[in-house]
């Protein structure tokens, strides 16, 4: 088990770098980061461009920018005006991600962990209810759904989840958008807030906060929950008619216990797996809901940044989404065989 | 844990043994009440995409009235018109070329990269089948959305226009298929890899092998039709995929450009209005949910005919 978790993590490791390289190839083609300074009233020079290129690195070859992303610069010097000579040069002052600098945000000049900070709070917000919900709504229909196998409710059942779950996310958000603030509005019954987080100016409580979070949420729970329902049936299915669940009826247990004990802890451990991977995507916000809705969390974080090649952010973003989702598959794995006395990782 | 998939080697019951598996696969199909009712949708959300282009040009459907934008739907445009007063009805239409177009041949190029991978990294092992696999595993550790937008601005979006079955595409159209193509085929490449692997030491290929066959003719008269079952559950399902996927990157503007229409950007501009205008992302959308919806039950019912195990 201890043998088998090193491992893993030792294989994680080249792992993530690939992940590194693959990524910073992409982003160092995307676009300028210093092309969005142009379009300010007071144009830099080409002189102060120039130098301005030189202090972030862009000057410098890819593989140099990836060690300075990697490892900093402050054991090299910066030659500011580029002559080549050592007059003006200046100490580097990145460490880089190994050593817990993700760096400074080219837009705001805002540190990068900082920017994220605030957008992963946000997103969280919305993300951790709306789990909590697709996990209760998916478990319950989809047991539901399986123990009245081919009655009207399961038909009926399936063939809703089957539908939202061929459903594109915004057909939902903006049918939503159109009954609860639209028509409810025009009926002058109470309605829904479109957009935002709150009233500028206006401090935030959850009371506040409630009304601007269930368009968002429900949206991702009907998409997600539709998916995971079809996964609940189906495993529910599966185990029921296994042997031992036969002969625990042939024992005359009674199906409420045979239901609780024998079906659903051997359909919750796939289960969870399946979901729990999927859980640190959630955390790089959903990007079609948060635009929606203009929810200000990491998915609007990276179209943000995207629009304008702050790379930085983009690196750190999505590095940090790669290793929770590698941990945390490495995390379910080991849970899973500690859980199931079945699974033998040797 | 052990990845691998049971063999797909099927033994045939003696009634049913003049059948070819193709024979059986279509018959078991036709009898998939949900998958006849997915192919018949889709059939006619083709129809309305080839038959429209007779009723309304191409040229209609990007022509700009500036005097009649946002405007909802009359007699003349049954569907309203866009934010720059192009007629909703003749984009569905034209747009709904482009999305199809789109999402087959982006599979097409899934379907080639996952299944060559796949194979070359079950079937030589070693050095190449660890490199396949980590960028794999890579590629699977950023969420999808963020690596096809990152990728798509990598590919750039200045790229000259193409002509293809006799119309002309923007650019864009080329680098959102290669866009998907290329950020689809992990997951198949996995599962050809796990197939692989399991039938490169079955006794076919090893009496093959002592008969004196090269590796490439193992590799493709031998084990890949062995490996087409699963692969075209997967593409079948993967374009629906992304048609959702393409509607994605269209609604969020990184996806082909107008004025070319796909029924995702048509929706891009839908949320200026949000509280007026819904013709905008009701037509397209319900468009892409009726395809999307067929192609899932055509994939469900292909599984289905194509699964040995499932006794129906």
């Amino acid at each position: 088990m201890g043998k088998y978790a090193l491992r893993r993590i030792i294989q994680a490791i080249p792992l993530l770098f690939v992940i590194s390289v693959l990524l910073f190839a992409l982003m160092y083609s995307i676009g300028d980061p210093l092309a969005i300074v142009m379009n300010v009233p007071r144009r830099p020079t080409g002189a102060q461009l120039e130098q301005a290129r030189r202090r972030m690195g862009l000057d410098q070859p890819i593989y140099m920018q990836y060690l300075y992303w990697l490892v900093g610069n402050d054991w090299t010097y910066i030659d500011q005006d580029g002559d080549g000579t050592l007059n003006e040069e200046v100490r580097g002052t990145r460490r880089g991600i190994l050593r817990g600098d993700l760096g400074v945000s080219m837009i705001t000049r805002q540190p990068v962990a900082e920017r994220i900070g605030e957008r992963l709070a946000n997103t969280l917000i919305l993300m951790l209810p709306a789990y909590a919900l697709i996990l209760i709504v998916s478990f319950t229909l989809g047991i539901i759904s399986a123990l009245r196998q081919y009655s009207f409710l399961d038909d009926l059942l399936t063939t809703i989840a089957f539908i939202f779950y061929s459903m594109p996310i915004f057909l939902i958000s903006l049918g939503m958008i159109l009954l609860f603030a639209v028509v409810f509005r025009n009926a002058g019954l109470p309605y829904l807030p479109i957009a935002g987080m709150g009233q500028p100016g206006q401090s935030r409580t959850l009371g506040t906060l409630l009304p601007y979070m269930i368009m968002p949420i429900l949206s991702l729970t009907a998409v997600s929950a539709a998916a995971y329902m079809r996964y609940v049936r189906a495993s529910v299915l599966e185990v029921i008619n296994q042997d031992y669940v036969r002969t625990a009826r042939s024992k005359g247990i009674g199906e409420r216990r045979i239901l609780l004990v024998h079906v659903l802890r051997n359909t919750a451990l796939p289960l969870v797996t399946i979901i729990g991977l999927d859980f640190p995507f959630l955390l790089g916000g959903a990007i079609i809901t948060e635009s929606i809705f203009a929810w200000p969390g990491m998915g609007r974080l990276f179209l943000e940044s995207l629009d304008r090649s702050d790379y930085p952010v983009l690196m750190a973003m999505l590095m940090m989404l790669g290793v929770f989702i590698v941990l945390s598959q490495l995390i379910i794995d080991l849970l899973y065989s500690l859980l199931d006395p079945r699974v033998n990782l040797s | 844990m052990d990845t691998s998939l049971p063999s797909r080697v099927v033994t045939i019951e003696p009634d049913i043994a003049h059948e070819s598996l193709f024979q059986r696969t279509v018959k078991r199909f036709l009898r998939h009440r949900m998958a006849i009712f997915g192919a018949v949708m889709l059939v006619l959300v083709v129809f309305y995409v080839i038959v429209g282009s007779f009723l309304y040009s191409e040229r209609y459907a990007n022509t700009t009235d500036f005097g009649n934008k946002w405007a909802a739907p009359t007699s003349e445009h049954l569907m309203g018109t866009d934010a720059v007063g192009r007629d909703v009805l003749a984009r569905t239409i034209y747009g709904g070329q482009v999305t199809l177009i789109i999402s087959f041949l982006a599979m097409a190029v899934t379907a080639v990269l996952g299944l060559v991978l796949g194979l070359v990294a079950g079937y030589y092992g070693g050095l190449p089948d660890s490199l396949i696999m980590r960028v794999t595993e890579a590629l699977l550790s950023i969420p999808l959305l963020f690596l096809l937008l990152v990728l798509s601005k990598f590919i750039g979006v200045n790229f000259p226009s193409v002509t293809l079955f006799g119309r002309e595409f923007s650019g864009s159209v080329v680098i959102v298929i290669l866009v998907l193509g290329f950020t689809g085929w992990m997951g198949l490449a996995r599962i050809v890899r796990a197939q692989v692997l399991s039938l490169r030491e079955q006794e076919f290929v090893v009496a093959a092998r002592a008969l004196g066959a090269r590796d490439m003719q193992i590799l493709f008269r031998h084990i890949m039709p062995n490996t087409l079952a699963p692969v075209i559950v997967y593409t079948t399902l993967g374009i629906s995929n992304v048609i959702l996927l393409e509607a994605y990157i269209g609604f969020l503007g990184t996806g082909v450009q107008p004025p070319t229409a796909s029924w995702g950007n048509m929706i891009q501009r839908a949320t200026e209005k949000i509280d007026t205008v819904w013709w905008m992302w009701f037509f397209p959308g319900m468009l892409i949910l009726i395809t999307v919806i067929s192609i899932n039950f055509i994939g469900d019912g292909l599984r289905d005919a194509l699964d040995p195990r499932s006794q129906k």
